[in-house]
């Protein structure tokens, strides 16, 4: 189904005893919560497979079973049906390849898809919209059931909408929870018949950022598309989007203040003294600028008695950590785990629908002011693993949890429920751990820290070693194993005491260039330039990974993400400034707040008009320099393609350098010396796999110092050849194999001996 | 034109790229904190074979580039 047809129809069918009943349709985000919060509304509860056939004149297809749910709540039926994310989708209103568009629609999904190929998520998401038609034109009520946030908002009520037109979303109830427990989710039921709506301010401010991301993507990226092929005649898929520019463009500084570092020299002095063991001290000036005051030290110091001159003492109290948000817990788990910010996010997510967390999209460090820790303890206290301290704390009186400052309007901080989840394990298993222990801590006391230190008096040099003891655990006792940095605890000197110094030297050291980012800064930094939203900031930098515009753990940019963001800087500035995505960002809450209050003072309608106006100046600028972009991104282009093909220096010969070339008679690929080229100076090749996209790699073969290259065959995982033919890694992978395809070829005997 | 390091084809209408003369500026600046902590008998030749050429101190890769094209410079002249 690649484009909308009429002469196609469907034809759903639900259990007879269904049919015969009136019901309420509740509409959940995935199946996975329309399961869990079906089953906690009615333990009876009946999964009903919904039958979907589309016709197409003589032709009939049976898509995928959706499945519904069908409950009875009080005296009244429900048949709860869910969404997979995102059913409907933005497509360009008109046809052509041209920019600009500014007319848009909602499709649903697999129209949208490429017509080459239907996946099975396109039968999926097609059955699962005609199940929805067909229930919800049966049904009596509506009750959206979707996450309480901007993305859940415009989900239910982009589905609702677009089978039912918008008057519907007025009479739509809304279920608000932000745990999937018995307790809320009957209880947000409760309040939803009881006449609890959409949030359309929400609503409002999601379709708004949904509109104008459609609109900056499509438009930008089919600028510099089209500046390429009109040029050049060339092809390359490149793109942007409102927050991925700024994104790029902060690792696309932080890779120029890398590559454009001048270190500075500094002395270090390393001085150690004898005691009951070896103390190595710390120079009181610090660092020094100039060698020769770093010799002074070292001759002033050599082999003199160093005076324990002042020992001192101060303690503090550190106070318990506050309940998690999400971007605390992406930090956290990022330093305890080195978990990304959407992996930590996912298992975050998946906990939440097992009922073991609270809604875990949240910028509150607050807890809800009808939590029960009693309860929340007293069930966490089953689980033999945190059974000791969630007793303890159960029994504790009076026992007030420490919060944070902020809030969110939408949700609570992130806590534990209570429910044992089911067999965790893997990262799941790690964030839910912390998650509980981080729970405990904001029960504890502060922590009181003695912070010592011990100054020496070395020939009239100062020295001096510093050390942490934990003199009162308090909540450092209910963290678990993520209670920071631990003690070190300093010799039991006094004072007018003296240590021979041991040894003495000057170290020349070089100042260090900013690091990369990683996953976490990285999205830290987003946070703190108020670009993109807690939900959507791991997903952005993800994208950014999966268009293959940054790479690593330490993140670089790539020359094609390079490429796209010098276009925009030099031709559309705007596009990669933060200040444009936070005036978008602050446009969002003018909508949301002029909704919420009745005002009418900026609408959605408004939000977009503006949205286009700032976009349009931008898409001139590109247009006007239509030619220049495009000789911008080829020059690039073709520089880098030649950069790619260079595998590295010739290890034969030493002079040339190793290129992936392809024979002109044959057509194969191999490696070869652009010696060869110079009066067949050197005629060293190497042999390569003739399927899959291969790429240079910097990295150098571990056991042989050989260049390597990494093979992506098509719908295998990538692997790592290495050039030299007689590398001891591919021989130790080689044996394996053998090993592996002998194994097999037994087994298969066997088999065969014994059906015989 | 080019960019005047070798193998760099951004265009510019100075000798450098932006990248580059961005390297070269950070490069004359921070001469003056090399020379304090060698002395002034430490020569600017010595400077860009040190930043040229020992990968440990962690130069940037455009400051290797534009420290060997005027070391180069410097020894032709």
């Amino acid at each position: 189904m690649a484009v909308a047809d009429s002469s196609v129809n469907y034809d759903v069918k639900l259990p007879k005893y269904v049919e015969s009943k009136s019901f309420a349709m509740g509409l959940a985000e995935k199946p996975s919560a329309a399961g869990k919060i079906a089953k906690i509304l009615d333990p009876k509860v009946k999964e009903v497979k919904i039958k979907v056939t589309r016709k197409n004149g003589d032709k009939e297809e049976r898509l995928p079973d959706p499945t519904g749910y069908f409950l009875k709540v009080d005296d009244s039926y429900m048949m709860i049906v869910s969404a997979a994310g995102h059913l409907y989708t933005l497509t360009q209103d008109g046809v052509g390849w041209q920019y600009p568009v500014y007319d848009f629609r909602w499709v649903p999904n697999h129209i949208k898809s490429s017509n080459r190929h239907i996946s099975k998520n396109d039968l999926r998401n097609e059955a699962s919209i005609e199940a929805i038609k067909y229930i919800a034109h049966k049904a009596k009520d509506f009750i959206v059931m979707t996450d309480y946030d901007e993305e859940g908002e415009v989900i239910g009520g982009i589905i609702l909408s677009q089978i039912l037109g918008d008057e519907v979303l007025q009479d739509a109830k809304r279920m608000k929870f932000s745990t999937i427990t018995k307790k809320e989710i009957k209880h947000s039921l409760e309040e939803a018949l009881d006449g609890n709506q959409i949030n359309f301010g929400m609503y409002n401010r999601g379709l708004m950022r949904h509109y104008l991301d459609w609109l900056w993507g499509i438009n930008l990226s089919r600028a510099l598309m089209l500046s390429l092929k009109n040029t050049s005649g060339q092809y390359l898929t490149l793109s942007t989007g409102r927050v991925q520019g700024p994104t790029l463009s902060f690792v696309s500084e932080r890779q120029l203040e890398i590559d454009s570092f001048v270190p500075t020299p500094y002395f270090n002095i390393n001085l150690s003294i004898e005691a009951d063991v070896v103390w190595d001290l710390n120079y009181t000036g610090g660092p020094i600028d100039v060698r020769q005051d770093a010799i002074s030290v070292v001759d002033k110091t050599k082999e003199q008695d160093a005076l324990v001159a002042e020992i001192i003492s101060k303690k503090r109290k550190k106070k318990p950590p506050a309940p998690f948000n999400l971007s605390k817990l992406q930090d956290m788990s990022h330093r305890y785990f080195k978990l990304t910010s959407q992996r930590t996010l996912q298992s975050a997510q998946r906990l939440y629908i097992a009922g073991a967390i609270s809604y875990p999209r949240t910028s509150s460090q607050k807890y809800p002011e009808e939590i029960d820790h009693n309860e929340i303890l007293q069930n966490l206290a089953k689980n033999s693993t945190y059974k000791k301290i969630a007793t303890k704390l159960a029994n504790q009186k009076n026992k007030k949890p420490v919060e944070g400052k902020k809030t969110d309007p939408a949700h609570p901080c992130i806590y534990p429920t209570g429910t044992k989840p089911d067999d965790l394990s893997g990262n799941d298993k790690k964030v839910y751990d912390l998650i509980v222990h981080t729970y405990f801590a904001t029960f504890g006391e502060p922590a009181v820290i003695e912070n010592n230190r011990i100054n020496f008096d070395i020939n009239s040099e100062d020295f001096y070693i510093s050390g942490k003891r934990t003199v009162k655990p308090g909540w450092k006792a209910l963290a678990g194993d993520y209670t920071g940095t631990g003690d070190k605890e300093l010799p039991n000197f006094k004072e007018g005491e003296t240590y021979p110094v041991k040894n003495v030297e000057w170290i020349e050291t070089f100042t260090r260039s900013p690091p990369y980012y990683n996953d976490n800064s990285l999205r830290k930094r987003m946070e703190e330039e108020e670009i993109g939203t807690k939900a959507t900031r791991g997903d952005i930098i993800a994208s950014l990974f999966k268009r293959k515009y940054i790479k690593g753990k330490a993140i670089e940019i790539t020359p094609v993400g390079e490429i796209v963001n010098q276009v925009l800087q030099n031709y559309s500035s705007q596009v990669i400034s933060v200040q444009l995505s936070r005036q978008l960002e602050k446009m969002g809450d003018l909508v949301e707040e002029s909704i919420n209050e009745q005002t009418d003072e900026f609408s959605l309608a408004d939000a977009i008009v503006q949205g286009v106006i700032l976009l349009h100046e931008m898409l001139e600028s590109l247009q006007d320099n239509e030619e220049e972009v495009g000789n911008l991104i080829s020059k690039e282009l073709q520089s880098q393609r030649r950069s790619a093909r260079e595998v590295g220096p010739c290890q034969e010969c030493g002079v040339g350098t190793l290129k992936i070339i392809r024979s002109t008679t044959s057509g194969k690929r191999f490696v070869g010396c652009t010696e060869y080229f110079n009066d067949k100076n050197c005629t060293a090749t190497y042999p390569l796999p003739q399927s899959g996209r291969l790429e240079t790699m910097d990295e150098k073969c571990k056991a042989d110092g050989f260049p390597q290259i990494q093979v992506y065959p098509s719908g295998k995982r990538p692997w790592t050849l290495c050039l030299f033919p007689d590398c001891p890694i591919r021989a130790e992978y080689e044996k394996k194999k053998k090993k592996r395809e002998e194994k097999k070829a037994k087994k298969e005997q066997k088999e065969m001996e014994v059906e015989n | 034109m080019d960019c005047i390091i070798v193998d760099c084809v951004r265009s510019t209408t100075d000798h450098y790229c932006m990248k580059h003369r961005l390297a070269k500026e950070n490069i004359e600046k921070t001469f003056a904190s090399w020379q304090v902590a060698y002395g002034d008998d430490y020569t600017w030749e010595e400077y860009l074979d040190h930043l040229a050429s020992d990968y440990e101190i962690g130069s940037g890769d455009l400051v290797m580039e534009v420290a060997e094209h005027l070391l180069l410079e410097s020894q032709t002249q």
